[in-house]
């Protein structure tokens, strides 16, 4: 049977304490790391699905929801021209249970980047 | 309020599985997966790791173009890699570059017709450790 702990600090014997907050609020809670022209998903983390939403934009839908669409997504590409953008909450892309990501080339048209990789951080529903 | 004491977290039933319960309760996830691998704050002008967690260090491929290696390596070549720069330049990454041993961050200058530039470089790599 599995063991639950209930603790407010965990203390490393010399690296020093840290109160349980920064566990949670401060772990990631998905990730992923995708081919956005074929919308794979290489490797991921609380992801259910990654989907081609048209050229330059992949969506990343959550197993688990957020408790809001306000959380922060850094993510990096792989083309040098090309540029990296999330969907603000207000244009309906990016929600609770999902995020758009999308990618332009240097003369700002929508551009499929090889590899697109994401993390987000926030509170989980 | 209650303190845990330890040098280690392992799972009961799986050692590399420790459940932590979200924010509003509604979903558990794994503590381990959710933790940044390793991280770096460096400087290319200077071809130093200002910081850094899980590296041993970073090799200066060419005008901002650099790996970074470390210290326990990942489980696959297969893992997310979030990074940024500073000024007006563009920072990014060569996903074919990365291996278990080392990942690959990428300056570019937005000045010049996006040829490769050095500056402050920064990231973080999340996936599973071997």
């Amino acid at each position: 049977m599995a063991g639950t702990i209930v603790a407010d600090t965990l203390t490393h014997s010399t690296a020093g304490s840290l109160t349980t907050d920064y566990v949670v609020n401060g772990s990631a809670k998905a990730f992923l790391v995708g081919n956005q022209g074929t919308a794979t998903a290489l490797k991921s983390l609380n992801v259910s699905s990654y989907v081609d939403a048209a050229t330059g934009n992949g969506e990343t839908n959550f197993t688990n929801s957020m408790d809001s669409s306000s959380f922060s997504v850094p993510g990096s590409h792989s083309d040098n021209n090309s540029f990296y953008q999330v969907r603000r909450p207000s244009t309906g892309e990016t929600t609770s249970s999902k995020v758009r990501v999308r990618t332009y080339d240097g003369a700002g048209s929508a551009n499929d980047d090889e590899f697109v990789s994401h993390a987000i951080f926030g509170d989980l529903a | 309020m209650s303190t845990i004491i330890a040098d280690n977290l392992t799972g009961k039933t799986a050692a590399g599985n420790v459940t932590v319960t979200s924010e509003g309760g509604a979903a558990t996830f794994q503590l381990q997966q959710g933790l940044a691998k390793a991280w770096h704050d460096a400087n290319a002008a200077h071809n130093s790791l200002e910081d850094s967690f899980n590296l041993s260090g970073l090799t200066d491929n060419g005008t901002g173009d650099f790996h970074f290696s470390f210290t326990n390596n990942m489980n696959s070549a297969n893992f997310a890699t979030s990074t940024v720069t500073s000024h007006a330049e563009i920072s990014g990454i060569n996903h074919s570059q990365h291996s278990t041993s080392q990942y690959n961050a990428r300056v570019w200058s937005r000045a010049d017709a996006l040829s490769y530039a050095d500056n402050v470089t920064q990231g973080i790599v999340m996936g599973d450790l071997a």
